[in-house]
């Protein structure tokens, strides 16, 4: 393998979970890298897209445009959701760490959904909002169950308010969609 | 009473917001005649855009008009536009057109930068996609659910000592799913107070009490609410009451 070749891939990956999770949140600060406490609900899918450059182990240079959707906590009953749900390569499934009922239905409520139509798609599961200890009821080892039961690749805990982990998230899906080994992200 | 002008959408544009040129439309054969002719639309709106030229549109922008609302968003250059009546929810309209140019976008997005003259056919098959989209729910209920609970309405508006004249189920982006003996403005003005619903996380119920009606909005469950007109000259807190135990019994038939 030659250094300084290129290869281009276009992702598309889904954020769902229940509503004021922090779906909307996490794809902000990912992209635009920034926050706000103010809740509005997500009316409908909408989604962003952005470039992330890495090295692989062989020294090859990836570039990965990740077209990220988010999808409304709220749609989960919408007629027409597999035209939107199609072609998914990875989805991050969001529960609020400080909300319990937001991880318990999570693979009846949205995996299910989601592999239906996209039945390769690789999960991880994300609890949100980790910045909020006080306030926190559920244990890494409580998602790690589900995390198993979902058969997803990871389970990360991340905090849109903070930005922990939030970029890592995204590196980890990208990577392990295609199957490549970071050296380095640029 | 029919819930068709709560429900009728009579085209859908898309068009370079600078030329005014079109990339697709799709018209639908409605009861009344008031859809207007496409090119006249168009020419509307682009001469609406150019007045407004230095304002985003990004933000969905809404029209109201005696018979017609229209509904629009910008994005990439491209004015993406509903024509509907003017009693469908904007909320639901909202839901929709953004989803619709999502999916245009994914879709044909780069295609569109790249492309020197307009050609249509390329768009043929988003058509159904489209179809689907307006024909479809944005919270869909089983019609087996919806037979059970429409039982349940009717029994909580023909109780006479609580005042409920009319009850229906609508969905978060304030679509009709099944109505009782609902008056059609206070239906009209139900539907525009969800607006304020969107700002709060896990709404229970909402009260408006006034000289026409004591309204209750109670969240049946993910997407679900019922509302009740009741009438203001019975009392309120007993109507609230009466309202929390049909939410209860609809809750029961509603699979999650
Ligand atoms: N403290 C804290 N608050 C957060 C975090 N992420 C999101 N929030 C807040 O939680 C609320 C909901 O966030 P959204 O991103 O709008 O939630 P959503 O999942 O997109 O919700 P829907 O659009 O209804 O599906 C907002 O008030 C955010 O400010 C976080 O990591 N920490
Ligand atoms: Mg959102």
């Amino acid at each position: 393998m030659s250094k300084g070749k290129e290869i281009k891939h276009i992702l598309k990956l889904l954020l769902l979970g229940d509503g004021a999770v922090g779906k909307t949140s996490l794809i902000l600060r990912f992209i635009e890298n920034r926050f706000s406490e103010d809740y509005q609900m997500s009316l409908g899918v909408n989604f962003l897209t952005k470039t992330v450059k890495f090295i692989d182990i062989k020294n090859i240079q990836r570039t990965a445009s990740l077209q990220v959707w988010d999808i409304a906590g709220q749609a989960r009953h919408v007629s027409y959701s597999h035209l939107y749900l199609k072609g998914a390569l990875g989805a991050f499934y969001v529960f609020d760490l400080t909300r319990r009922e937001t991880l318990l239905h999570m693979q009846e409520r949205w995996q299910s959904q989601v592999l239906k139509v996209s039945p390769q798609c690789m999960s991880i599961l994300i609890g949100n909002k980790a910045d909020l200890t006080k306030d926190r009821v559920l244990s890494a080892s409580q998602s790690k169950k589900v995390q198993e039961a979902m058969h997803a690749i990871d389970y990360i805990e991340t905090s849109a308010k903070t930005g922990e982990n939030v970029n890592e998230a995204f590196q980890t899906m990208t990577t392990r969609i295609l199957n490549l080994t970071p050296k380095k992200f640029l | 009473m029919s819930l068709e002008k709560f429900k009728t959408i009579k085209a859908f544009f898309i068009f370079e917001k600078e030329t005014g040129n079109t990339l697709f439309t799709r018209s639908y054969e409605t009861q009344d005649t008031t859809t207007p002719d496409a090119h006249l639309v168009v020419a509307f709106l682009t001469a609406m855009f150019s007045f407004a030229k230095s304002s985003s549109l990004s933000e969905l922008r809404v029209v109201d008009m005696t018979d017609l609302r229209f509904s629009f968003i910008e994005r990439d250059d491209l004015v993406f536009a509903i024509l509907a009546s003017p009693l469908v929810s904007p909320l639901d309209l909202q839901f929709k057109l953004t989803t619709i140019t999502s999916l245009f976008l994914a879709e044909y997005g780069l295609q569109v930068k790249e492309m020197q003259l307009v050609d249509t056919e390329v768009f043929e098959a988003f058509k159904s996609h489209v179809d689907e989209v307006f024909l479809g729910e944005t919270r869909e209920m089983l019609s087996s659910s919806k037979n059970a609970a429409l039982f349940y309405l009717k029994k909580l508006v023909q109780q006479n000592d609580i005042g409920a004249r009319g009850a229906m189920i609508v969905s978060f982006t304030g679509d009709i799913l099944l109505e009782y003996r609902m008056d059609q403005t206070r239906m009209a003005g139900a539907i525009r107070l969800l607006n304020v619903s969107t700002y709060m996380r896990n709404l229970r119920y909402l009260v408006v009490s006034s000289e026409a009606t004591n309204l209750v909005a109670y969240k049946i469950s993910e997407g679900l609410l019922l509302y009740v007109d009741g009438d203001p000259t019975s009392g309120l807190e007993n109507l609230v009451v009466k309202v929390s135990e049909t939410v209860r019994k609809v809750k029961e038939i509603i699979p999650h």
